[in-house]
Parts: C-alpha cells; sequence; structure tokens
C-alpha cells in the first residue's frame, strides 16, 4: 500500500495548520488588544483553524484514484540538474555581493549552462559574458543603478 | 469621462508609451510560445523592469505582454498542437487540424483577426462597464469589500477544475497565511518574523511571485523530461501557405465573433473565470448552436471552432481587467500579478482609481486597442521572425529565464538573503505542483489576503464587534450568498460523483 498524493498533500497542510495555529500565541498583543473584537491573533487564529478543517477534510474524503501515488509523482524526474541549479542559485546569492554583478552572474550563468549539458567553451563563455556586460551597461550607465563592484575588490582597495 | 478619455488617450500615444505596447506584445508572443511558460511568468518577469517607469507605462508594458503570451500561445496551440497557455489549448481542437491541412498561415489569421476583433469588441465593453461599475462601487463600505473578497477567493477555487477545489482552497489559504507574515499594519506588532528582521517586512510579492512562477516553472522545464517542440514549432513555420482569408470565410466568423465576444468578456469579468474557461465555454456553445453538417466539421479544422475559442480568449483577458480597475479586486492570477505591480508603483486599484489617477485607468484601456492593433499588424506578419527566437537551446534559455527572475528580485533590494528565500520559495512551489496544487490560487490569497483582513477589522470596528455587518446591507448579503454558492457547488458535484463511483467500484484500501 502506498500513500496516495492527494492525502500526502492533506497530511502536510493539515502538520502547517497545526504548527502556524500553534505559533499564533506567540503573536504579541497590545495592552487591551486582548478583548478587542479584531486583533493581531483573530485572522491568523481562523486561517489556522479553517486550514486544519479543510486539510482533514481531504484526509478523511475517499482517495482521488486519479491522483495517483506520491512515489510516481516524483519518480521518472531529472532531479540532478535541478538540485546543482538550486546549489548554484544559492552560491550566486553568497558571492554576488563578494565578487559583484559581473564576475558572480558570469559564473552563474556559465555554471547554469554546464549542468544543463552545454560544453563548448565557445558557447558557453560568447552566451555568458556579453549578456552579463549589456545587462550590466543597462543597469549602471542607462538605468542609472549603482551595482557595487564587491567586497572582495573594494578590500583590495 | 470625456475629459478621463482625453488624457488617457494622450498618455496612451505617448512615445514611450507605444514603445511599451510594442515591446510588450513581441515579448509576451515570443515568452508565450515557449512551452511551459504562462502569461504570469511573462508579465512576472517585465515586473522589474516596470519599476523605473510610471504606472501607466508600466501597467502598458504588461497588458501588452498578456495579450501577446496569449496570442503566442495561439501559435503554438495551431501549428504543433502544444499550448503554450491554458487559455489556448481549445484553439488547437480546430487550429491543429487545419494547420495539418496545409492551411497553418490561414488558421494564424484567423486567430490574429478573432483575438483583434474579441479584444476590441470586449475593450468598447470596458469602455462602458468600467466607469459604471466604478461609480457604483464607491459607495461599497468595508464589508461589502470584505464579501467581495470572500468571493473572489472562492470563486477562483471553485472554477479550479474537477477535483481540484478542495486543493484551490487550501492553496487560497496558505497564500492568505503568507501575507500574515511580518508586521500587523494595525497594531505595529510582529507575526511569524521568528525575530528575522528580513521578514519583518513580510515576503515580498515579486519575490513570490518570480519564484512560484518564473522559477518554479524553467525548473520543471528539466525536472520533467518532456519533448522539446520547439523544432517541430520552426519547421512548421516555414510552410505557413496563404494568410488570406475569402470572403466566406469572413462571413461565417463574423457572427461567431459578436457571440463569442460577449461571452468571453463576461466570463472574463467573473472572479476567478478566466481566458481558459471563456474559450471552451465559446467553443462549447458554437458546437451547441451548429447545425448537424457543421457540427461534423468541429475537431477537424472547423472556421467557428478556431474563431470561437480565439475570440473570447481575448475578450476574457479584457474583462479580466474590470473588477481589478473598478473594484481593486484581481479574478485571476494574471490580474493579481499586475495589482501587485500596481501596489508597488504606489497605486491603488480600485474605485478611487477612476476618480484620483484617471489618466492610469484610461491610459490603459486606450492601450488595449492599441495593443490589439499592433498584435494584428505587426504580430501576425512577424510571427515566423519572433519564433526564430525560439531557436534558443534549453540549456541556454533556462539559466537566462533563471538569472532574470533573481536579478529582478534582487535589484529591488540589493539583499542577498531574498535569493536564498527565492530558492526556498521555487523549491516548495516545485513540490506543491508535482502534488497538483495550483499556483495561481495561493499568489491571489496572498494578495488579497492583507486587504480583507484589512476590510474585516475595519467592518468589525464599526459594527462593535457584531458579525451582523455581513446581513445588514442587501448587497454584503447577496455577495456572500453567490460566495457560498460558489464554495458549495463544487463540493456537493464532488460528493454526488463520489456517491455514484461507490456503488460502481469496490475499495482497494489505498490511503
Amino acid at each position: 500500500m502506498s500513500i496516495n498524493r492527494d492525502k500526502f498533500g492533506a497530511m502536510l497542510f493539515l502538520c502547517l495548520a497545526l504548527i502556524y495555529g500553534f505559533y499564533v500565541d506567540d503573536i504579541p498583543l497590545l495592552f487591551g488588544d486582548e478583548d478587542a473584537p479584531f486583533n493581531a491573533r483573530t485572522l491568523p487564529n481562523a486561517l489556522a483553524w479553517i486550514l486544519g478543517v479543510v486539510s482533514f477534510a481531504q484526509l478523511v474524503l475517499p482517495a482521488n484514484r486519479e491522483a495517483g501515488s506520491l512515489l510516481r509523482a516524483f519518480s521518472g524526474m531529472k532531479w540532478k540538474p535541478v538540485l546543482m541549479l538550486g546549489a548554484l542559485m544559492i552560491f550566486y546569492g553568497l558571492t554576488i555581493r563578494y565578487f559583484g554583478f559581473l564576475i558572480s552572474t558570469t559564473i552563474f550563468l556559465i555554471g547554469g549552462f554546464a549542468v544543463l549539458g552545454e560544453r563548448r567553451i565557445k558557447v558557453l563563455v560568447g552566451a555568458a559574458v556579453p549578456v552579463v556586460f549589456v545587462f550590466w551597461f543597462l543597469l549602471s550607465q542607462l538605468m542609472g543603478i549603482y551595482l557595487a563592484p564587491g567586497d572582495f575588490f573594494e578590500m583590495l582597495g | 469621462m470625456l475629459d478621463g478619455i482625453l488624457s488617457g488617450l494622450s498618455t496612451a500615444v505617448m512615445p514611450i508609451n507605444l514603445m511599451m505596447v510594442v515591446i510588450g506584445c513581441f515579448a509576451g508572443t515570443f515568452i508565450g510560445m515557449l512551452p511551459g511558460l504562462g502569461p504570469i511568468t511573462a508579465i512576472a518577469l517585465m515586473i522589474p523592469i516596470t519599476y523605473g517607469f510610471d504606472p501607466s507605462t508600466g501597467l502598458i508594458l504588461m497588458a501588452g505582454v498578456y495579450y501577446g503570451a496569449i496570442f503566442g500561445g495561439s501559435t503554438s496551440s495551431i501549428l504543433i498542437n502544444a499550448p503554450g497557455v491554458a487559455g489556448t489549448v481549445a484553439t488547437a481542437f480546430d487550429g491543429y487540424p487545419m494547420a495539418q491541412k496545409g492551411q497553418a498561415g490561414k488558421a494564424l489569421a484567423i486567430a490574429a483577426y478573432s483575438s483583434f476583433s474579441g479584444g476590441t469588441i470586449a475593450a468598447i465593453f470596458l469602455l462602458v462597464a468600467a466607469p459604471a461599475l466604478a461609480s457604483v462601487s464607491l459607495s461599497f463600505q468595508s464589508g461589502d469589500y470584505f464579501a467581495l473578497m470572500v468571493l473572489g477567493l472562492t470563486a477562483v477555487s471553485a472554477f479550479a477544475g474537477k477535483g481540484q477545489v478542495l486543493k484551490a482552497i487550501t492553496m487560497t489559504l496558505f497564500g492568505i497565511m503568507l501575507s500574515t507574515i511580518g508586521t500587523d499594519p494595525a497594531a505595529g506588532v510582529a507575526r511569524f518574523t521568528f525575530g528575522s528582521m528580513d521578514l519583518i517586512d513580510g515576503i515580498s510579492f515579486l519575490l513570490l511571485a518570480m519564484s512560484t512562477f518564473a522559477l518554479s516553472e524553467a525548473l520543471l522545464q528539466i525536472l520533467r523530461p518532456t519533448k522539446d517542440t520547439r523544432t517541430d514549432e520552426q519547421k512548421a513555420l516555414k510552410s505557413l501557405g496563404s494568410m488570406k482569408l475569402s470572403k466566406e470565410e469572413v462571413k461565417i466568423m463574423i457572427p461567431v465573433i459578436g457571440r463569442s465576444s460577449i461571452l468571453g468578456f463576461f466570463t472574463g469579468v467573473l472572479p476567478g473565470a478566466g481566458a481558459t474557461i471563456a474559450s471552451f465555454l465559446a467553443y462549447g456553445m458554437e458546437r451547441n448552436i451548429a447545425s448537424a453538417k457543421e457540427k461534423l466539421q468541429f475537431g477537424k479544422g472547423s472556421i467557428r471552432g478556431l474563431t470561437a475559442p480565439e475570440t473570447a480568449n481575448n475578450a476574457a483577458c479584457s474583462g479580466s481587467f474590470v473588477p481589478l480597475l473598478t473594484l481593486g479586486i484581481p479574478g485571476s492570477g494574471t490580474t493579481a500579478v499586475m495589482m501587485g505591480a500596481l501596489i508597488s508603483y504606489g497605486v491603488q486599484p480600485g474605485p478611487r482609481l477612476f476618480v484620483e489617477q484617471p489618466e492610469v485607468f484610461w491610459s490603459v484601456i486606450i492601450s488595449m486597442y492599441i495593443g490589439n492593433i499592433v498584435l494584428l499588424v505587426l504580430n501576425l506578419p512577424l510571427i515566423p521572425y519572433i519564433a526564430r527566437l525560439l531557436a534558443l537551446p534549453q540549456q541556454l534559455l533556462v539559466p537566462f529565464v533563471l538569472f532574470f527572475s533573481l536579478i529582478g528580485v534582487y535589484l529591488v533590494t540589493f539583499n542577498t538573503m531574498d535569493i536564498h528565500m527565492m530558492v526556498l520559495a521555487a523549491a516548495i512551489a516545485i513540490g506543491l505542483r508535482l502534488l497538483n496544487y495550483p499556483m495561481a490560487p495561493m499568489l491571489l490569497g496572498f494578495i488579497l489576503g492583507s486587504m480583507m483582513e484589512e476590510n474585516l477589522r475595519r467592518a468589525l470596528m464599526i459594527s462593535d464587534g457584531s458579525l451582523s455587518f455581513l446581513w445588514e446591507r442587501p448587497i454584503t448579503l447577496v455577495i456572500l450568498i453567490i460566495s457560498m454558492i460558489f464554495l458549495i457547488a463544487p463540493l456537493l458535484g464532488n460528493t454526488r460523483e463520489w456517491l455514484r463511483n461507490r456503488k460502481a467500484l469496490p475499495n482497494d484500501g489505498e490511503m
């Protein structure tokens, strides 16, 4: 027996409703707001309850057979390049301030092309570098957006 | 009103705005032709570009992108039976068989003329309906607005499709939950920030739209191994055939355009029912009223079967602007993105927009005419050239989409945390898409969540904490009753179907 895809989704949202509802009490209230008809906790409380009821209903209602199993929904996919692109995006977020727009974006684009199977150096560099420079020119020279050169280069002086 | 129209006209014909209509139509057509990327992604990718513009210019660009994306979707529907956009699925029913008969050029021309006529007629309706509705809605109170927002959210769930109603409701609630993160605007206290300064202002709308649509759609292209259809599209474009229509063909099209424009416009006005539903309704209507002989042609290259959905989907695009511009309530995921962008420009869509910023209101309506002309005069003959851009291989295209999405959000705040949050949001969106959860209701819930809370708070304060505001005014009561019908009707339908299936099939114990 494998879990139905819809049931798994409902279970996730039921957990979310419980966690969200648990943290509603952490919302601070202003003095006298406890008895106000509407305070900062009113909508979150209502949302936690409604989502809880809706997802519980999905859990107990008969399974939609067309949804198929959870395993089937997540199998047969190309996870490796997507995970690598995810890692590349995180790396881009970490480097853009340190190395600046030009270098970090060039690395990101070349890395992205390479992850997706492009191996020709001419294409890798030829597609990334001109786009990065044109985009940099548009942003910094035409639109007047200041793009810092990067902490690394500022440290070098 | 005449002053407003003239002011809108003078804004719309400004060189920068005319240029934006053309750019928007081209960019939209290109993105709409790409498999997997829809109008929401197309518009979301444009938002960062529009930040430097006037609100009118930004909205004109986005409206052009919207039309262009629908038109681009029609092209891939007709040429290769691969609709780039859900709203053009019905176009393929008769458009593709026509292309297979060697009449691809004619099919594209019919689609373009129908889109133009549908869009133009609907824009005339919009010209009349929007100011009238805006004047009426000036008398709306907080309770009415709350009820309207509930209607918008329930309608989106109700139109979500078979077996998707509860999922759409779940996603709407999830969107409203996300909107509660950050500082409560009334009390000024932090909610669900967990002490993080990055969350104190809440989640940015642009970040959410970009990561749940642009990023996740681009990554899903890689994740799901599907056939790359762009080479087929290019091949099909090489043998288009004549684009000329005969008098008889035009005669067949005219009444269909009239009927489908009206149906499409009013379907578009309904919250939640957008271009997709309008196109299917129009196709169904034409087939039902056709004679027995004509009925046989449907699905085999019928002119009526192609004209109806193409007219209706463009008319619905114009219709969907009515609730956005007059009530400040987006009726679809696409208009939700536009509304988010407008709010970012400091413009609050709604009845006051018509009074306070008539140039924005009217210039958008006028630009719709111009957009339709651009699509017909420029895009149709240039389709083969626009399609050449599709030759860009996927391994280059996807990193560019990722880069434009990331940098678009980063350039607004210059906060690298946003890039990491986008990756997280895109990962969650991919997971939810694989679990078959729709994303548009979430975005709509996110946009309407804070407005709904504000109006509910105000209504409760005015009525001294009593819920009587929900039934004291007839208009509030009527809107809420319609919302309940929208919510209960599909659920009853599902229950009836389940009861029928239960009798027919034994349970296999699957959880």
